[in-house]
Parts: structure tokens; C-alpha cells; sequence
């Protein structure tokens, strides 16, 4: 159970005042947008809410092909208590004289778009214009490993923790191993002990982020957004034993549980539970790239985090009560730094991660997608001979510098499967074919004559998520 | 296979910009947005109109109540009667009313329907497909069972992988002998005008039968897609489909179409009234595709639309002559 019985009754209460509110006057989307850390979150809402405002790149959204928008423009949000996301300095990072990539999400944010959409329909003619609020809640995906952890105990977590950590062969997890060991459980707590241990984990959880490695828990550990430093930050896992009063261990246990009830719970009541669309970004072509075993962590972080998306059919009633999340999107993002000829292997492959995901929303009833998708094209296409052979290569500007330059790099096998096998085998190599990322900065020259910033498949995207909204 | 490069380049590759978007299919649906009336911003318009409409109302209402109760008074026997009368007349009206919004709301429906059969299948999945298929039969299960044994199959969907391929069974399904119902009122309607205009003498009166055929035809149409008549709906629906030639420039007719039928036969030289008859005739085939265009619940894809020139070369073949 997440929620205990007054939880709920609170929350309903909240809910049912904002959804009259919502049916009366105005509706609204709530759209999260998550992905772990680099997936391209910021680029993706920044990209997103700069082509709803200027619509001349989104030719597959129904309701602009139909010129039905009128207008887009953001508003303040009504939440004053979470931070806005900043739409102008990252359209500014990515688009001013020297253009680089904004920096990453560190905390949730989130930021109000309001439409103004003619209805459609046999009595179009007689309604009005109608304003509908898209708010657009971006969160770090890390955040999402926790949810799982409100069903667990100290005691069923450490043991999973020290298994990750055992089944690691990096040097801060077995510091970490090391430092836990020398620890007595049953001794008597002292700060000096604490303190040692926590970071020992923090740093081995930051060493295996930066590995590649991406289902860790608990995830404000790797993104602690404004806790930093505070005591329900610094716990870890330890060996089982008895924690009698006042022991290490006890203590361990309760800042766990703290954990659990004033970070945990609060963003899945205030945040999560209240969505009604999702996107999760992943970059699988990073993955990719860092091999067999980091693609093999992305899939397990994925199905830990999908494990927990409350997704179902919205119906009338559930409406009133729980707003449920009823479309979910999966977006393999930086689709451009791949020839557009790779694009359905790389489609395939995400298909293939998400699957177990997918089943389980279908059965639940909410709709879920899966595509390959640039939120910010930076590159174009060309073919370039290369080792006496004529490639299939995408141009821009390599980085860091940006220096014009191509990249070819390597081909997707046709078969999710051989890569999946491949991955949890978790060699360190690809078998038989090779995958390197060239990178690329967001591209120069805005042009004049088409407004909006060009993309890959974000029409198809919005349509798919907000398109019978509009 | 070729190994993971990254080269450089000497001169600056093409911003991206300024490149060709990547699209999927060159699917390119219909614009619809002409159907759509630009909308004016008069908010007081409906409170003014429904203002006057309340006011007629309770000014009949009371006239009917203060004459009945006079007549009550003086002539009581014709007073019950006259009580009698207007209380039919209210139930008339009440039907009417719940009629005409019944059909109000299923065209309503088919508008939802349509809405969503105009999304980009190629690249939507099989189960906003087959949630699709559902609505449609659910839409027509609803119609006059044997009418209805006569004009669906239940699609077999195991075979179909794709959406795609379950939106083209569906059609074919549903909608496939719906179409041919459909064009065979076209086609009767069509020959109807030909010969009104070609054989009444009278002027005017040709115009007025194959405004009334035509109107018939729109209707009869509307049904067979599972729209129930009523007249608002048909009004709305003519005015559609006005919309609907007007922008596909249907009606700017030349000699190329009656050349197309009579083929620079005799026929149409000889006589200019003959003449008439097929320019009315090719008419009232594209207004009947119209009809179909607009009514139909999703857009014309594994089924073909039929075309002008051949639905005006049958529906008259039997009158002018085969050629």
C-alpha cells in the first residue's frame, strides 16, 4: 500500500476540488516528462513548448494542420511552491550565437503552457475558442527508482543494495563493501561512523551512475535537488542483524524510513500520482554505445520504474477520484545522431525494452508508444566516402568545439533480440558489430522564413499525447 | 561491415535548420480545415438569439393558454377540445425536439469517430486500432438489425498485424457495402435528374425536381452511413457538403466532362436539353460523392472513392447509350 487511509482521504478531497475546478472552467494536461539523467528532458519540453508556440514544424498534429490553434503562451503556474522550468535561458543556450546543450534537470520543475483551440465538431459554429493549460512537469527519472522502495523494509533494501553493490567490480563499491563490513550493525550509533558509510555509498551509487549503470535506488542519492547534506540524505545499507535501541543500525532504519514518509511519499502524492500523460525519454543510443551491460541496467531500471506508473483508463468516475496517467510515451531520444535509415531498428529496440512496460499498461488500459525521436535536430544527412567506401553519414557540428564534421556510427542489428541477449550476457563488448556515438552541438543558422526549432518525429509525439485533447 | 568514424569535414554541412523534415510516409491526409467555418468572436450573438427564441416561446405559449382559457370559459365543450388539440400539438413538438437531438447527437458521434479515423494509421498501433474498430461497430449496432446482418461481416483480426492493416479490415467490413448502397442511390438519383431536365418542358420546374431528388439523395446517403434523419441534421449536413464542393471547386463543370459521357456523341449536339440532362446528371454525382465524403464515419483508404467520370458514364449508360 503507498497510501495509508487518511493519505487518501485528504488527497481525494484536493482532487475533487481540482477536477471541478477542471471540468467547470478550463481543462487542463498535466504531461510528466521524464528520462534518467542526460535522456534530453530539458531539450525535449524546451524544443516542445518553442514549436507549440510557433507552429510551422508540426505538420502531424491534427489540430495545427486543421489551423486550430490559435494561440500558445506561457502563464505563471498556480503551484507557487515548485520552481519554473526555465523555457528562456535553455532556448537561449541552444540557440544563440554559440549554441551548446542546456544544462541538466537537478530538481522537478515545471512550467504552464496555455492554447487557445477552436473545438471541432458538428457544433464547432456555435462554441468559442477554448483555452487549455498544458502543464508540463519535468522530473528526474532517478526520482521515479524510489517508488518501489515505499513497499520495502530496511531490511529487504539493504540486502538488495548490498547485492548490486556485490555484483559490481568498481573501486568505490568495494570501498564501499569494505567500509560496511568494518562497521558493527549493533554498535552504538555515532555520527562519525554514519557519515563515513553514507558517503562510502553515495560514492559508490555516483561511481556506478557514472558507469552506466542506472536502476539504483534510492535516487535522490544521484540527484538530491535541495536535501543535499540533510540527515534523511545519509544512510546506506548494512549487513542484517538485530538493532536494538539506540544502534547504528536503528538509526540507519529510521533515517530510511524518513526517507520513505518526507521525500518519497510528498513527490509521489503532490507530483506523480496527478498526471495524466507521460513521457519517458530514454537515450538508448548512449547505452548503446557504453555497451552489453549498460544497456542490460537501462532495461532493469525501466521496468523498476514502470513497475510503479499507476496508468489505467480514465473513466468517468476514476476521473473524480484519480486522475491516472492513460497515455504513456516512450522516446528514444538524439535520434538524429543516427542516419534516418537506422531509425526503425532503433524504434524496434525500444519496443523491445519497454515491452514488459507495455504489457502491463495495455493490460491496464492506457496507451502506450514507442519511437525514435530528436526533440532538437542537430544534424543533416549526407554521404561521404570514407575508407573507400561510400557511407551514410550525419553532418554538424562534432563536439566539443564545433568543428563541421560527419559521423557514421555503425549499424543496429535488425533484431532486438540478438541485442537484448547480447546485453545480459553483460559482456563488455558487442559480439560482432561495433556502435561509437559521434556527438554533435544543436546546429547554427536559425532561419528566418520557418519559425520553430526542427526536430524528428515531435509532431508525431505531441499528437500521439495531447492530440484528442485539442 | 564498416567500422564507427567520425570525420571531419572542410566546409560547413547544411544547418539542420534548413534540411527537408525526416517524415515517415508520404501519406498525406486530406485537409479538412476548409470544412470548418472561420469562427467569428461574438459572444452576445447566442444570448441575444436565445433571448429572442425564449421571448417568441412564452408569447405563443401565453397566447394558446389565455385563448384556451376564454374559450373555456364561454363554450366549455369547445374549450376541452381546443385544450385537446394544443396538448397533441406540445407532444408533436416534444418528439420532434428528442428526435431531432438523437440524430443531433449521432451525427455528433460519427464526428468523434471521424476524428479519430483521420489520424496517420501508417504509423499508429494496432490498438488504437482495434480500439477504433470497436467504436465503429459499437456505432453500428446500433442500426436496424436486419439492415445491419445484410451490410457488416465481422472482420477477422488475427491476420492483421499492423493498425494499418486492422483500419483496412475494418473498412472493408463495415463500410464496403454501405459504399456500393450508397452508390447506387447516386447512380438512380443521377439518372432521376438526367431525365427530368431532359424530358419536363417546363423551366424552372426541371430545376425544382432535381433539387428535390437531390436533397432525397443526400438523405437517403446520410442513412445508409447510419445518420437518422431529421432536419436539422440535414440542413447542417447540405451545408456541408456546399462547403465541401465549393472547395474542391466541384461545380466548375466544362465540356470535358459531358465530352467524357457522351463522348462527342450525336446525342448532345442534336439537342441542347439532352445536353442539360447530362451536365445535371454529372452534377448530381458529384454531389452524391460529396455526400459520401462527408458522411462517411472514416476517410476512403483500402476502399476506393468512386470517381466522377466513371459513376456518371454508368448512371447514365442506360438511358444515352453505352458507347
Amino acid at each position: 500500500m503507498i497510501m495509508t487511509t487518511r493519505d487518501q482521504l485528504a488527497d481525494g478531497l484536493d482532487r475533487i476540488g481540482e477536477t471541478l475546478n477542471r471540468v467547470a472552467f478550463e481543462p487542463v494536461i498535466r504531461l510528466g516528462v521524464t528520462g534518467l539523467s542526460r535522456s534530453g528532458k530539458t531539450v525535449f519540453i524546451t524544443s516542445l513548448i518553442e514549436n507549440l508556440r510557433n507552429r510551422d514544424r508540426l505538420p502531424n498534429v491534427v489540430a495545427v494542420r486543421e489551423h486550430r490553434i490559435e494561440t500558445a503562451h506561457l502563464q505563471p503556474h498556480p503551484n507557487q511552491l515548485v520552481p519554473r522550468f526555465d523555457f528562456e535561458s535553455h532556448l537561449d543556450a541552444m540557440t544563440g550565437k554559440d549554441p551548446i546543450w542546456p544544462v541538466s534537470t537537478r530538481s522537478i520543475s515545471q512550467i504552464r503552457l496555455s492554447l487557445r483551440v477552436r473545438p471541432r465538431g458538428v457544433f464547432s459554429g456555435l462554441r468559442r475558442a477554448r483555452t487549455v493549460h498544458l502543464d508540463i512537469v519535468d522530473y528526474p527519472g532517478e526520482w521515479l527508482l524510489d517508488l518501489p522502495l515505499i513497499s520495502q523494509t530496511y531490511e529487504t533494501w539493504s540486502k538488495a543494495a548490498m547485492d548490486v553493490a556485490d555484483g559490481l567490480r568498481t573501486a568505490k563499491a568495494k570501498a564501499f563493501l569494505e567500509e560496511s563490513e568494518a562497521a558493527n550493525p549493533a554498535e552504538a550509533y555515532n555520527e562519525a561512523t554514519a557519515d563515513r558509510l553514507s558517503s562510502a555509498f553515495t560514492a559508490h551509487l555516483r561511481a556506478a551512475r557514472e558507469f552506466g549503470y542506472s536502476a539504483l535506488a534510492p535516487g535522490r542519492f544521484l540527484m538530491p535537488g535541495d536535501l543535499e547534506g540533510a540527515p534523511v540524505m545519509a544512510f546506506a545499507p548494512l549487513p542484517p542483524s538485530d538493532r536494538p535501541r539506540g544502534s547504528l543500525a536503528k538509526e540507519m532504519e529510521k533515517r530510511f524510513e524518513a526517507y520513505k514518509t518526507s521525500v518519497v511519499k510528498p513527490f509521489f502524492l503532490a507530483h506523480f500520482s496527478r498526471l495524466d500523460r507521460q513521457v519517458v525519454l530514454l537515450d538508448v543510443l548512449d547505452a548503446l554505445d557504453n555497451g552489453p551491460a549498460a544497456l542490460a541496467d537501462m532495461q532493469t531500471a525501466l521496468e523498476d520504474i514502470l513497475d510503479v506508473f499507476r496508468v489505467g483508463e480514465t473513466t468517468f468516475l476514476s476521473k473524480l477520484f484519480a486522475p491516472r496517467i492513460d497515455k504513456v510515451l516512450f522516446a528514444a531520444t538524439k535520434s538524429d545522431h543516427i542516419h534516418h535509415s537506422q531509425h526503425p531498428q532503433l524504434d524496434s529496440l525500444v519496443q523491445a525494452l519497454v515491452r514488459r512496460a507495455k504489457d502491463r499498461a495495455d493490460y491496464n488500459g492506457a496507451e502506450t508508444r514507442s519511437m525514435a525521436l530528436a526533440s532538437f535536430r542537430s544534424t543533416s544527412e549526407g554521404n561521404h566516402r570514407c575508407g573507400g567506401e561510400d557511407m551514410a553519414m550525419v553532418e554538424g557540428r562534432l563536439a566539443p568545439k564545433g568543428i563541421p564534421g560527419a559521423s557514421y556510427p555503425g549499424l543496429i542489428p535488425t533484431d532486438p533480440k540478438d541485442i537484448l541477449d547480447e546485453a545480459h550476457s553483460r559482456i563488455s563488448e558487442w559480439i560482432d558489430w561495433s556502435f561509437a556515438l559521434g556527438r554533435f552541438l544543436p546546429p547554427k543558422g536559425r532561419d528566418a522564413t520557418k519559425n520553430g526549432l526542427p526536430h524528428i518525429r515531435l509532431d508525431d509525439a505531441v499528437e500521439f499525447l495531447l492530440g484528442d485533447k485539442l | 561491415m564498416p567500422k564507427p568514424t567520425v570525420i571531419e569535414l572542410s566546409k560547413d554541412p547544411k544547418s539542420a535548420f534548413d534540411v527537408d523534415p525526416i517524415l515517415d510516409t508520404d501519406v498525406v491526409l486530406p485537409d479538412r480545415s476548409h470544412l470548418r467555418r472561420k469562427q467569428r468572436q461574438r459572444p452576445y450573438r447566442s444570448l441575444v438569439w436565445g433571448a429572442f427564441v425564449a421571448l417568441v416561446v412564452l408569447v405563443m405559449a401565453d397566447a394558446v393558454w389565455r385563448f384556451i382559457s376564454t374559450l373555456l370559459a364561454e363554450a366549455p365543450l369547445l374549450g376541452w377540445f381546443a385544450a385537446g388539440c394544443a396538448s397533441i400539438v406540445a407532444l408533436g413538438i416534444a418528439l420532434f425536439l428528442l428526435r431531432e437531438l438523437t440524430a443531433l447527437t449521432r451525427m455528433r458521434r460519427v464526428d468523434r469517430i471521424r476524428a479519430v479515423a483521420e489520424q496517420n494509421w501508417e504509423l499508429a498501433d494496432r490498438n488504437t486500432a482495434v480500439a477504433f474498430r470497436e467504436s465503429l461497430a459499437q456505432f453500428y449496432r446500433m442500426e436496424d438489425a436486419t439492415l445491419r446482418s445484410k451490410r457488416d461481416i465481422e472482420p477477422d483480426l488475427k491476420e492483421a498485424l499492423t493498425g494499418a492493416d486492422v483500419i483496412s479490415l475494418t473498412e472493408q467490413a463495415f463500410l464496403g457495402q454501405r459504399d456500393s448502397d450508397a452508390q447506387k442511390i447516386l447512380r438512380s438519383s443521377a439518372r432521376q435528374v438526367a431525365t427530368i431536365t431532359a424530358f419536363v418542358p417546363l423551366a424552372l420546374v426541371d430545376v425544382l425536381g432535381a433539387l428535390v431528388v437531390n436533397i432525397r439523395m443526400v438523405r437517403q446517403i446520410a442513412e445508409v452511413y447510419g445518420a437518422r434523419s431529421s432536419l436539422l441534421a440535414s440542413v447542417r449536413l447540405i451545408r456541408a457538403i456546399a462547403a465541401h464542393l465549393m472547395a474542391t471547386g466541384a461545380l466548375a463543370l466544362g465540356d470535358d466532362l459531358i465530352s467524357s459521357v457522351a463522348g462527342g456523341s450525336v446525342l448532345s449536339k442534336l439537342s441542347r436539353r439532352f445536353g442539360e440532362g447530362l451536365v445535371n446528371g454529372a452534377l448530381t454525382v458529384r454531389v452524391g460523392i460529396a455526400a459520401m465524403d462527408v458522411c462517411r464515419p472514416m476517410p476512403f483508404r483500402a476502399l476506393e472513392k468512386p470517381r466522377t467520370r466513371p459513376e456518371v458514364t454508368a448512371a447514365l449508360a442506360g438511358i444515352f447509350g453505352k458507347e
